[in-house]
């Protein structure tokens, strides 16, 4: 799959699309930053809140990490919105952020993959700290490829990232009919 | 009115009885799941009048869950809120008994559209 799917040609979808999510969590309009335009340091200190899922092509079998990156500032922000409160705590962070990458994989799913079910996305994965790079990616994939949105004076990132192990990450279980008999 | 909502995320849920006030909808006793599994003891003990359901979720997805409240003769509505919705996803949710699949993102319109059959505010 990722070898046939030219990144940069659906950046502007992919820019458009992480426009639209953060615009129905955060309800907040966003300007795409973009590439090479950076911005003067943050003085936010907080850590950032990523959410990391894969999707996973049954067809060749590969897995396309989705990872969104969002500062910790603009994360308490998405939490305290979320959830109606002032004062989120970290688990509210984390499901925030969580859910926010859920939305957006769910749409680069339906962007790259189109409404055919080829494809599965994985349970989102949020973590609090330092962005590290996911595990296992051959050193052949394509690189990753990255689009950006300016809200509420911070910066959330989008990343696509081809030939991801998605090993680590938590699959919903698969449907089978037969295992459905015996439900209470 | 008595809904369950089931979605491993918990501003999710709390994102759709929001949507579901602003579609005009009030007086609503909401009944909380983290899966499937759970939502199907739910609905089990407390017979609600709509089932809301995301899909992709741990222990029991919401086309299990559905599957499982239908092969127990069980005809609550039931609608699917996902952040994906393809063809054939939209598919086996009509032909395993939802009434349709709202795709996150989401607007109280695009909810008034798939319950208005169900829900009048």
């Amino acid at each position: 799959m990722t070898d046939h799917i030219d990144l940069e040609e659906v950046r502007p979808d992919l820019e458009t699309l992480l426009g639209d999510v953060l615009r129905s969590v955060l309800e907040e309009e966003s300007e795409v930053l973009p590439e090479g335009v950076d911005l003067p340091p943050s003085d936010d200190e907080a850590p950032p809140a990523v959410a990391l899922l894969a999707i996973a092509d049954d067809v060749d079998g590969s897995r396309l990490g989705v990872r969104v990156v969002v500062p910790g500032r603009l994360a308490h922000t998405l939490a305290a919105r979320m959830f109606g409160t002032d004062e989120p705590e970290t688990a509210d962070l984390l499901d925030a952020v969580g859910e926010l990458g859920n939305i957006a994989g769910g749409n680069v799913k339906a962007l790259l993959f189109g409404t055919a079910g080829s494809a599965r996305l994985s349970l989102p994965s949020a973590i609090l700290g330092a962005v590290v790079a996911p595990t296992a990616v051959p050193a052949e994939a394509p690189a990753p490829m990255s689009v950006r949105a300016f809200v509420l004076d911070d910066v959330a990132e989008l990343t696509l990232i081809p030939q991801m192990s998605g090993e680590d990450l938590m699959w919903p279980p698969v449907v089978r009919s037969e295992v459905l008999e015996g439900q209470p | 009115m008595k809904i369950v909502i089931a979605d491993d995320s918990r501003a999710m849920r709390m994102i759709v009885v929001r949507t579901l006030r602003q579609a005009g909808l009030s007086g609503l006793e909401v009944l909380e799941a983290e899966n499937g599994r759970e939502a199907l003891e739910l609905v089990a003990q407390h017979r609600p009048d709509l089932i809301l359901s995301d899909w992709n979720m741990p222990e029991m997805t919401g086309i299990q869950f559905l599957q499982a409240l239908r092969s127990r003769g069980d005809t609550t509505p039931f609608c699917f809120v996902t952040s994906e919705g393809s063809d054939e996803m939209r598919e086996q949710a009509t032909a395993s008994g939802a009434l349709g699949l709202i795709a996150k993102p989401f607007t109280a319109e695009s909810f008034n559209d798939v319950l208005s059959t169900v829900v009048t505010p």
